[in-house]
């Protein structure tokens, strides 16, 4: 140890004590205690009445003082005072007078009270940029000495190091947290969202979700209620980003908390709004559909807030319904008064699409938007596809359509397919006017789809019975309208399933007529109520629906 | 009575069997399909027949035919008797 204070002049005193601050550098820690440290190793080391450090600040080029809690703290110009000199020549300055230096600055060089003598003014230096500077005044017996400036150095070239790697590592921290912050944000949105769609006898069901950037704010969920209702939901938060995703996801719990413990549908919207009303920062909202499928009844009761619009892909014509919201969107307001939810029924082979705004206002490169017609599109072409097979069409033709145009806004799609009466296999179906003499066509049409599937031959008569003794049930008693009947014809499995389909009528379910007593004598029988009667006999299964103004029967009829 | 007896014949049906005096035996040979229509212009020629004194036969009737009859109780309105296979 001697040795070396000798040949760096050094006192082994002083070097004991920067090498005691470099250890306590070593540590982790924070700036301002760092700075604290050095200050007073500086001090203690010199001799000096005071240490004052500066810190570089490259965006505004001026020298911050440490230390202070004032607020805003002192900044300094660099072309002022003993300061200025020190960090423009990055080298360190003696002043044995400060008074007879006509560099000296009072108010940057801070001597308040008019008493400094002698300053030592030491720049810390990294990779020759200036990252601060170390200014010591008053040395006790004197001004500082050739010894001092080389201990001065020696300290400032540890700290400078330091000092550079703690501001490094705190705007990297910064970044680390604000990126671990949205990651898990996004941890917590996704992990809320279903992995994998509820089985449901009779439905096919297929939800995606693809944010736009780190955190989207569309949300989907859905949580079976009892064996026969599943609870439907879709959110859209405003804006993008953290905040968003959060409101989505507060949301979805909220929601999945009042629906377990047995809320009804319009309790649990209303009181949800509400907390959202007080809970979300003034500008954002939600709109949300939410919705209760019975699958026993095939209705979905549902409100759709500022949630729009809802595809009903209709099977039995192969038309897209695209229905409005039902109210304004959720955490703007108190809802004044509330309807009750609208009832969407869905028939064999139809579909009930929540899409959100990213795929209706997908865009290409011409400012074209790709619409409800965009979907309307895929869904016709597609729709006997299974409902992760159309989805995934439905995501395939959206990019392919906005070409390199990036995506802009979230698209979360949820499709819900009731399954048609035959899966797999083939259905035709032809429109017949209302009138006797289409029973000629559609005897025809019968006989053409038996010989063409192969089907046996024995079914021609009882289903041809059966078809007419519905169809001519349509015409009478609703003879002065316009729009044809729809008959369709599907072969699955053995089985074929009859479909007819009266357009904007009341509803008169055929299933429910009085049954006929057949063991009545001869003067007790009535002439009519019979064919109905009889078609409940004949058919093997026979179902009537009624939604929209549209009638349907559905019958089915196996040999054997 | 042959073809088929479906609501587009009915009418043309009853106009025939209105025409005979005393209807007795009907043969149901060519007859591949009737319809509830044609299950009505039967019941009604029976109705008409009873009061005469004597009841409808209806015969060579096929298997599809016969179903019917039976789902509507016919076979016991009416006495009924099976095509020969």
């Amino acid at each position: 140890m001697n040795d070396a204070s000798q040949s760096t002049g050094m006192r082994a005193e002083a070097l004991l004590q920067i090498l005691e601050v470099t250890r306590k550098l070593a540590a982790p820690f924070d700036l301002d205690s760092v700075l604290v440290e050095i200050g007073e190793a500086a001090r203690s080391v010199l001799r000096a009445e005071r240490a004052t450090i500066w810190l570089h600040e490259p965006e505004s080029g001026r020298l911050v003082l440490t230390g202070e809690s004032s607020q805003p703290p002192v900044r300094a110009p660099l072309d002022v005072g003993i300061l200025g000199a020190t960090a423009r020549s990055l080298a360190i300055i003696n002043v044995p007078d400060c008074r007879a230096d006509p560099r000296f600055d009072p108010a940057v060089d801070l001597d308040y009270d008019n008493d400094v003598r002698c300053m030592l003014s030491v720049p810390f230096i990294e990779h020759n940029s200036l990252v601060g500077v170390l200014q010591v005044v008053d040395r006790a017996d004197g001004p500082f000495t050739a010894e001092d400036e080389r201990v001065a150095e020696t300290l400032a070239m540890q700290c400078a190091v330091f000092i550079q790697r703690e501001r490094m590592t705190r705007s990297l921290m910064m970044a680390e947290k604000l990126d671990r912050e949205i990651k898990l944000a996004r941890e917590i949105q996704m992990s809320t969202l279903p992995s994998e769609m509820p089985r449901t006898p009779g439905y096919d069901m297929a939800g995606q979700f693809c944010p736009a950037d780190e955190t989207g704010g569309d949300t989907f969920d859905l949580v079976p209620l009892d064996p026969h209702r599943l609870f439907v939901l879709l959110g859209d938060a405003s804006g993008h980003g953290i905040g968003p995703a959060l409101s989505s996801t507060q949301m979805t719990a909220m929601l999945r908390v009042a629906l377990r413990l047995g809320a009804d549908l319009n309790a649990v919207f209303s009181q949800v709004n509400n907390q959202l009303v007080e809970d979300l920062p003034e500008e954002h909202f939600v709109t949300a559909f939410l919705g209760i499928l019975d699958t026993s009844r095939h209705e979905v009761q549902y409100h759709a807030a500022g949630q729009g619009p809802l595809l009903h892909f209709r099977a039995t014509d192969e038309q897209c319904d695209w229905l409005d919201p039902t109210s304004f969107p959720m955490g703007f307001m108190r809802y004044p008064s509330l309807e009750p939810p609208r009832i969407l029924s869905l028939a064999p082979g139809d579909i009930l699409g929540l899409i959100s705004d990213g795929v209706f206002e997908a865009e290409d490169s011409a400012g074209r938007s790709f619409g409800t017609d965009g979907v309307s599109e895929v869904l016709r072409t597609h729709h006997h596809l299974p409902m992760s097979q159309l989805l995934a069409k439905l995501l395939e033709r959206v990019h392919e359509f906005a070409g390199s145009v990036p995506q802009a806004d979230d698209i979360t799609i949820l499709l819900i397919g009731r399954h048609g009466e035959s899966t797999g296999g083939t259905t035709v179906q032809r429109y017949f006017k209302r009138s006797f003499a289409s029973l000629d066509p559609i005897f025809q049409f019968i006989e053409d789809f038996l010989g063409a599937k192969s089907i046996d031959a024995g079914l021609r008569e009882p289903v041809c019975f059966i078809v007419e003794e519905l169809f001519t049930n349509m015409v009478k008693y609703n003879p002065g309208h316009e729009r044809d009947i729809a008959l369709s014809l599907g072969h699955a499995d053995d089985t074929l399933t009859v479909r007819l389909t009266d357009f904007d009528v009341p509803p008169f379910d055929v299933t429910r007529t009085p049954p006929v007593d057949i063991t009545k004598p001869l003067e007790e029988r009535a002439i009519g109520g019979l064919g109905l009667h009889l078609v409940r006999q004949m058919a093997d299964t026979i179902r009537y629906e009624y939604a929209d103004g549209r009638s349907t029967i559905t019958f089915t009829k196996t040999p054997g | 009575m042959t073809g088929r007896l479906d609501a587009a014949q009915c009418d043309k049906a009853l106009q025939f069997l209105d025409a005979v005096p005393e209807p007795h035996v009907i043969d149901l040979a060519g007859l591949d399909y009737v319809s509830s229509a044609g299950l009505g212009v039967l019941l009604k020629t029976q109705k008409r027949a009873m009061a005469a004194g004597r009841g409808l036969r209806l015969v060579n009737v096929n298997k599809h035919i016969h179903d019917i009859f039976r789902y509507a109780g016919f076979d016991r309105i009416f006495e009924v008797v099976r095509a020969a296979e």
